[in-house]
């Protein structure tokens, strides 16, 4: 039984949608620790390092690495032609979730791009799905 | 947006391309079964500094705009990244691929338009 849930953990596929999860959360605490941190007076502010004195982007690197590690672990068995886009699946999930999590506006025309990018992984999974059948 | 911030955009965008093709390159050695004379840890080192960059002019930038307004110019490495991964990593590269990643990638500049 643990080692049927560790096969299916370990699984490329499963790593990457737990990137691309991890990928989501981390860029909404960036954003957070990012406003808190803001001082747009000072020269050196566009560096980013006084973000560091926000809890919210230690967080927000936390969860970067959760992302890096599940996607060194699906890049390794994946080509990246096919994981690269299909990881993109992000360009969907951090504009819903800014939406819905940071009172952000989506207007009209980034619903189409939204809905462009689901098009866009609907054409790239049947080769991924080829794949899948040799791993 | 000024030509500063674009010039930033464009070099955030540029590291993150290279560190993937670089991550790539390195986990594409230590998966080889055969005993290899190439040492995968520069390579990786190489990685992190591009996104060390990266992530740092990331956060400046996010100081200033919208998470959803900048963050999909990212999207713009996906072609980026099609063509490296098969001009440099020798990946196979069907038409189907290349026009799914194309449409992606409108698909965000649409998104980055808005």
């Amino acid at each position: 039984m643990v080692s049927r849930i560790w096969r299916w953990f370990v699984n490329p596929w499963v790593q990457l949608a737990i990137c691309v999860l991890f990928a989501t959360v981390a860029e909404i605490f960036l954003k957070l620790g990012a406003v808190a941190t803001a001082n747009l007076a000072s020269a050196w502010s566009w560096t980013g390092l006084a973000g560091l004195r926000s809890g919210w982007v230690w967080w927000g690197i936390l969860t970067s690495l959760v992302s890096l590690f599940t996607w060194l672990a699906a890049i390794r068995k994946l080509p990246l032609t096919i994981a690269f886009p299909i990881a993109n699946a992000v360009h969907i999930f951090v504009p819903l979730s800014c939406w819905f999590f940071l009172g952000e506006e989506i207007l009209p025309r980034r619903w189409l791009g939204i809905a462009l990018v689901l098009l866009g992984l609907l054409i790239v999974a049947p080769p991924a799905a080829k794949l899948e059948e040799r791993l | 947006m000024t030509f500063f911030a674009a010039l930033l955009i464009l070099l955030t965008v540029s590291c993150f391309v290279a560190g993937q093709i670089l991550l790539k390159h390195a986990m594409d050695i230590t998966a080889r079964e055969t005993h290899s004379r190439r040492h995968p840890a520069p390579i990786f080192a190489a990685a992190i500094v591009a996104f060390a960059i990266n992530f740092f002019v990331n956060i400046g930038l996010l100081q200033r705009f919208d998470l959803s307004y900048f963050f999909p110019f990212q999207g713009l490495s996906v072609i980026m990244i099609a063509f490296a991964g098969a001009w440099i990593l020798k990946e196979k590269l069907s038409l189907r691929l290349t026009i799914g990643s194309i449409v992606i990638a409108l698909g965000v500049i649409l998104v980055s338009l808005s």
